[in-house]
């Protein structure tokens, strides 16, 4: 089976991307995919707790990040370059996710590449 | 090759769409085999029926529409982006009691599992983001 890469590089509430993302990473785990997802560039402000969606009329990005596991998706890595630029701790993110330091070559273990 | 696109632009709104296009037409006239183009996200406004462009500009949805005729590839709209966006086809136009149908006939609606599928059985799955 391809190994897939999901890119997700979206801040969660200023398109509706950040969210279509992660209905496209549900989808392929329901369809038994092998599944892993990187959060890079703005991406990584999903990641951050304590998310108050209403303001932005719309679902909890968090929520639905806490429910991947129950769909077997445990594969999150974030961008540690992206995490210090932006003053983030990883230690507060609302799941467990995996710092990568050499994007390139992480990116080049998967066979496809969705970027979102 | 047997290729397949995800386009998450919309029309009119940056390149992508256009670069979409673009690249299928340039692939099928160099003989590889376009399988499927998922319109995702904003993209999905590329299959709007009624767009009435300036007489000295091309209709884009109709050259989608030509591409799918000379390719026989398949026009999905992600039906969940779709719908959000006004864009029905006549079941679901019928299903939410709404006048009719605002999606061009050569495109179909279809789940998330039709990206997957392309994905899986393509040799290449391109992606033209929104930016």
């Amino acid at each position: 089976m391809k190994k897939t890469l999901l890119i997700t590089r979206q801040s969660p509430y200023r398109s509706h991307l950040a969210r279509g993302a992660l209905d496209a990473a549900l989808a392929a785990a329901v369809f038994e995919q092998d599944v892993t997802l990187l959060f890079m560039d703005d991406g990584v402000w999903q990641l951050t707790g304590e998310q108050q969606p209403e303001a932005a009329y719309t679902k909890s990005l968090e929520k639905t990040l806490r429910s991947l596991e129950l769909y077997d998706l445990e594969k999150l890595y974030f961008e540690q370059s992206a995490v210090v630029a932006r003053g983030l701790n990883s230690e507060d993110f609302c799941v467990h996710c995996v710092p990568v330091t050499d994007t390139g070559s992480f990116i080049d273990s998967f066979d496809v590449v969705w970027s979102f | 090759m047997k290729l397949s696109l995800l386009v998450m632009a919309a029309p009119y709104a940056s390149g992508g769409a256009d670069s979409a296009w673009h690249y299928a037409d340039a692939a099928l006239t160099l003989g590889h085999e376009l399988s499927r183009v998922f319109f995702y996200d904003q993209g999905a406004l590329n299959g709007t029926l009624s767009t009435v462009p300036p007489q000295d500009e091309g209709n884009r949805t109709e050259r989608w529409a030509a591409l799918q005729q000379r390719s026989g590839c398949e026009l999905i709209l992600c039906i969940a982006s779709a719908l959000k966006r006004g864009m029905l086809d006549a079941i679901e136009a019928e299903r939410y009691e709404q006048q009719g149908a605002t999606i061009h006939p050569a495109f179909e609606l279809g789940g998330l599992g039709l990206l997957i599928d392309a994905s899986a059985n393509s040799d290449r799955l391109i992606t033209f983001g929104p930016g």
